[in-house]
């Protein structure tokens, strides 16, 4: 049990002139959930890696509690990690690969085999301890590397991805799962994901990474109503945060200074037959099931609404649109939010 | 839509033709030698004469002898089953230390970026390339020192050079093709390297393992350099015998019998080309030390 | 991460004791007047160089080398591109056993191929079918130093180019399907697609590159078929004889009584192609994309 602090951490590869992480600050408080989010490629893997002590930073610091962490290698951090891609051992049964880490630490083993046993039915793999990972199919295997993870009763447990191999069910099965893990362990959990369905329902907060940097940690609600760049409310969302210049909107609206950009959810504009604030034409629908998409054009602009599954636009009508002036984000040329 | 499928058809002929071909040329010499192996002579289906032409030479004998004399002859002589326990206990043991050392630094090459990882490598890549003279006298005379002359220890020794950056790079090459991660969640499980060495990396590579070895044993089987200089009448090897006759002492060459030479070459060859053929998967990663991945 | 040091000590001690004690032993012979009649030490500087450069058998002895290592490697490299073609396009079944016998070659110990394609073994069936048996009333005078030359790089392109074909296959295989289906699409006839796709993209590759690089620096130490040669021509005790290679010219100094044992020259040249070794070494290390991960 242990909080996580990153203090001004940058790794940078070899063969490589930019940043993979930079300058990350991050403090992750004991027992928290915490999901690091961001698009494919943004350093998520690096950033938990560098925590790991898998990678070692090229500057700054990681500390656990108040240990510095830097020099310290992994065997000697106490924490566990799951892959994505399982990362079992093939070559043993799931018995020893969920007792590999007492049995290879050489730790007290009188109560191993209970361990085992007691985890095996925790994930519901006890009728499959014989069997080799080549056996099982994705969700088990994950569960096996699971236990192999929770046996050692490790201070952080990381996960990079562990549900991206999984087909949709099964993975909102193991979310579930992974959530209840969280709270009978009590211990710092550290889940990275691109995801952010996976980030919006585990996280106790959500920190967002793009090329390396941090660009905001929040509770998930904080993170998708109020982001501080314009960057997040497009990433987040489905579909994402309409962003128009505020050019295209005319008088109709009034900004905050320096704004350049405005931000609305689509799921906060309405079609309206009284008032209204915009007016544009519908140029296409996109059908979703539980509801349905308008594109508006409105002068230069395509403006997102979400309606009713059961409204019928045809292209080309004219529509009038309405919002509450609360639900507009404003947003500088630099992407900032403008308060 | 006929044409095409018979000019695609066409082509395909050639290629096999090209291929049968290429294997024929790949084959005769071989084929060649083992026949000559049994003493037979194409000559006389012609003309009742046989003939070779070295230079002015002009060497004929008549008749087609089919007969597996030499073979015989090959098998009997005294020395020949002594030539291959040689060769066995030579590569054997040579192959056995490169493995001992060069298993773990073979998994520390694969596993770890160090200072010192760079120098490794390039004495492993020179070490397999480089010319035998560069390093021939200094071993001829510490083992005229030393009495390691014409030893089995001495000629297992001196293989090293062939064996140790095989087993080094390949079995590097076998651990780099593990997953990673299967590497990272030992070492997050507390485990040593020596654990993990013997518990994960080498029960998964052990195929590769087996591979590594037959090829080094190969090479060892095949080398001619060093039995030349640092082998005699104790120690000598089958590569060399085969050259050199099967009886004779280190120091006479006896004048080469072609048909002997051909039989004892064929029965050289069968074990490395049984051996090799099962690891071909790997030889290109044996010859280059992995550096052609 | 913590390095296992320990576990690169018997490598490190194996490469120190074989091969960089002995190379620098080796340097230091060469820097000395010495013989084994005459086991005395004196330091001569880099005297037996410059007598080395000025010595005309030495400058025959590198241009045959020269000649052989150039002739070989290209030839093994073009047939090994071009069996690599024929490989990738024909079926599965026909791939594996035809790369099967393409390989047995690299498996046959060097010095069988020198008896292999020997004029007794080889050209002795080939001679009697060309004189006898069509009466063409001619046949392949293995004297010729031509013929003789052409024999020794084909012989050493039939051993190593499957090794090209393996690597050339590999990359092959890499190439993006869609890369090769759009050029279909566009209509472009088998020569195109070979000349605009595959070409490029086999020169480009790193691992042809270093398959390159290693066959060159294999092929200068070239031993084993050249010292064949030099018995099939009669020329074994002849001091620049034309088949000499650097290493066959070691030989000869090294193991004739008439040259008083000449061991500081012999070291000379030894560290001279040594150097030839550990530039081609470099080399290789630095275009291989994978080998210091
Ligand atoms: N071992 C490595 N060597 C060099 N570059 C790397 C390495 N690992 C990751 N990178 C680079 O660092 C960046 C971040 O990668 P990663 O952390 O894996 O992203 P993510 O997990 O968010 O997809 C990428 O541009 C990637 O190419
Ligand atoms: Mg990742």
């Amino acid at each position: 049990m242990s909080s996580v602090t990153l203090k001004k951490v940058s790794k940078r590869f070899t063969n490589s002139d930019v940043d993979a992480v930079s300058q990350v600050d991050l403090e992750i408080e004991n027992k928290e959930f915490l999901v690091i989010l961001g698009p494919s490629g943004s350093g998520k893997s690096s950033l938990l890696r560098l925590i790991a002590g898998l990678e070692e930073a090229s500057n700054g610091e990681v500390y656990f509690g108040n240990d510095l962490m830097n020099d310290i290698s992994p065997r000697e951090r106490d924490i566990s990690m799951v892959f994505q891609n399982f990362a079992l051992f093939p070559n043993m049964t799931v018995y020893e690969n969920i007792a590999f880490p007492i049995r290879a630490s050489g730790k007290d083993s009188t109560n191993l085999d209970s361990e085992v046993k007691k985890i095996a039915s925790m994930l519901q793999i006890e009728s499959l301890l014989d069997r080799k990972p080549g056996e099982l199919s994705g969700g088990e295997q994950q569960r096996v590397s699971l236990g192999r993870a929770i046996i050692k009763k490790p201070k952080v447990f990381l996960m990079d991805e562990p549900l991206s191999n999984l087909d949709a069910s099964l993975r909102s099965e193991l979310r579930t799962e992974i959530k209840k893990l969280h709270e009978e362990l009590g211990i710092t959990f550290i889940y990275v994901t691109h995801d952010q369905t996976e980030a919006m329902s585990m996280a106790d907060r959500i920190a967002l990474i793009k090329d390396g940097k941090l660009l905001q940690v929040d509770k998930p609600d904080v993170l998708y109503n109020n982001p501080n760049h314009s960057w997040i409310g497009s990433f987040l969302g489905m579909p994402a945060m309409n962003l128009v210049n505020s050019s295209d909107l005319g008088d109709s609206i009034s900004t905050k200074k320096g704004t350049t950009v405005v931000g609305i959810r689509p799921e906060n504009i309405t079609v309206s037959s009284g008032n209204s604030k915009l007016t544009g034409s519908v140029i296409s629908t996109e059908y979703l099931g539980d509801s349905q998409i308008l594109n508006v054009k409105i002068a230069n602009s395509v403006v997102k609404v979400k309606v009713p599954n059961d409204s019928k636009f045809s292209v080309g009508t004219d529509v009038n649109l309405d919002f509450s002036d609360g639900d507009l984000r404003f947003f500088s040329d630099d992407g900032k939010t403008v308060r | 839509m006929s044409e095409n499928k018979n000019k695609k058809n066409n082509s395909r002929y050639i290629r096999y033709l090209l291929l049968v071909s290429a294997a024929l040329w790949v084959l005769w010499p071989i084929s060649i030698m083992v026949e000559e192996g049994f003493r037979v002579d194409i000559g006389p289906l012609f003309s009742g004469r046989g003939a070779s032409f070295v230079g002015e030479f002009f060497q004929g004998q008549g008749g087609i002898k089919f007969s597996p004399i030499e073979y015989q002859k090959a098998l009997r002589i005294e020395a020949y089953p002594r030539l291959l326990v040689n060769s066995v206990i030579i590569a054997v043991s040579s192959v056995l230390v490169a493995i001992l050392a060069g298993l773990p630094a073979g998994f520390t090459l694969a596993m770890y970026k160090f200072r010192g990882k760079a120098f490794i490598t390039y004495a492993l890549l020179a070490m397999r390339t480089i010319s035998p003279f560069a390093v021939l006298l200094p071993f001829f005379l510490i083992y005229g020192r030393l009495g390691l002359f014409d030893t089995y220890q001495g000629m297992a020794f001196v293989y090293l050079i062939i064996n140790l950056p095989i087993i080094t790079m390949m079995m590097r090459g076998f651990f780099k093709d593990i997953p990673k991660e299967i590497f990272e969640a030992a070492f997050m499980s507390g485990a040593s390297d020596s654990y993990i060495l013997r518990k994960v990396a080498l029960p998964l590579a052990l195929p590769g393992l087996a591979a590594a070895a037959v090829f080094a044993f190969v090479g060892t089987w095949n080398e001619f350099f060093y039995a030349l200089f640092l082998t005699g009448a104790v120690t000598k090897t089958v590569s060399r015998g085969v050259w050199s006759g099967f009886s004779e002492s280190i120091e006479s060459f006896k004048i080469l019998e072609f048909d002997e030479l051909n039989a004892g070459g064929t029965l050289a060859i069968i074990p490395a080309v049984i051996l090799s053929l099962a690891v071909q998967r790997y030889l290109a990663r044996g010859i280059t030390l992995g550096a052609a991945e | 991460m913590r390095v296992p040091y320990l576990f690169l000590v018997p490598a490190l001690v194996i490469i120190f004791l074989a091969l960089i004690g002995p190379v620098f032993q080796s340097f230091l012979l060469s820097l000395s007047e010495f013989s084994l009649v005459n086991p005395s030490q004196t330091p001569v500087g880099f005297q037996n160089y410059i007598s080395l450069l000025s010595d005309s058998v030495f400058w025959r002895a590198i241009q045959v080398t020269l000649l052989l290592v150039f002739g070989s490697v290209f030839l093994e490299f073009i047939v090994g591109i071009f069996l690599a073609l024929l490989i990738t396009s024909s079926g599965q079944r026909a791939r594996t056993w035809f790369s099967s016998i393409f390989v047995i070659p690299i498996a046959i110990a060097p010095i069988v191929t020198g008896v292999l394609w020997s004029p007794n073994s080889f050209f002795d069936d080939l001679n009697t079918l060309l004189y006898y048996g069509l009466s063409l009333g001619t046949y392949i005078d293995t004297s010729k130093p031509f013929t003789y030359y052409s024999i020794i790089v084909l012989s050493d392109a039939w051993i190593w180019a499957p090794l090209f074909m393996l690597v050339t296959v590999a990359v092959i295989r890499s190439i993006p399907k869609e890369q090769i289906e759009a050029a279909e699409v566009m209509g472009a006839s088998s020569f195109t697609k070979f000349q605009k796709i595959t070409f490029p993209a086999i020169i480009a590759s790193p691992a042809i590159v270093v398959t390159l690089l290693l066959r060159t620096a294999d092929a200068f130490r070239m031993f084993e078929v050249p010292y064949s040669w030099n018995f099939w021509l009669g020329q074994d005790s002849q001091l620049g004889a034309p088949v000499d290679t650097v290493s066959v010219l070691m030989w000869k100094m090294f193991s004739s009584t008439l040259y008083d044992f000449p061991i500081a020259q012999i070291t000379a040249m030894a560290i001279l192609l040594l150097a030839v070794t550990l530039t081609t070494c470099a080399l290789v290390l630095r275009r291989s994309s994978s080998l210091l991960d």
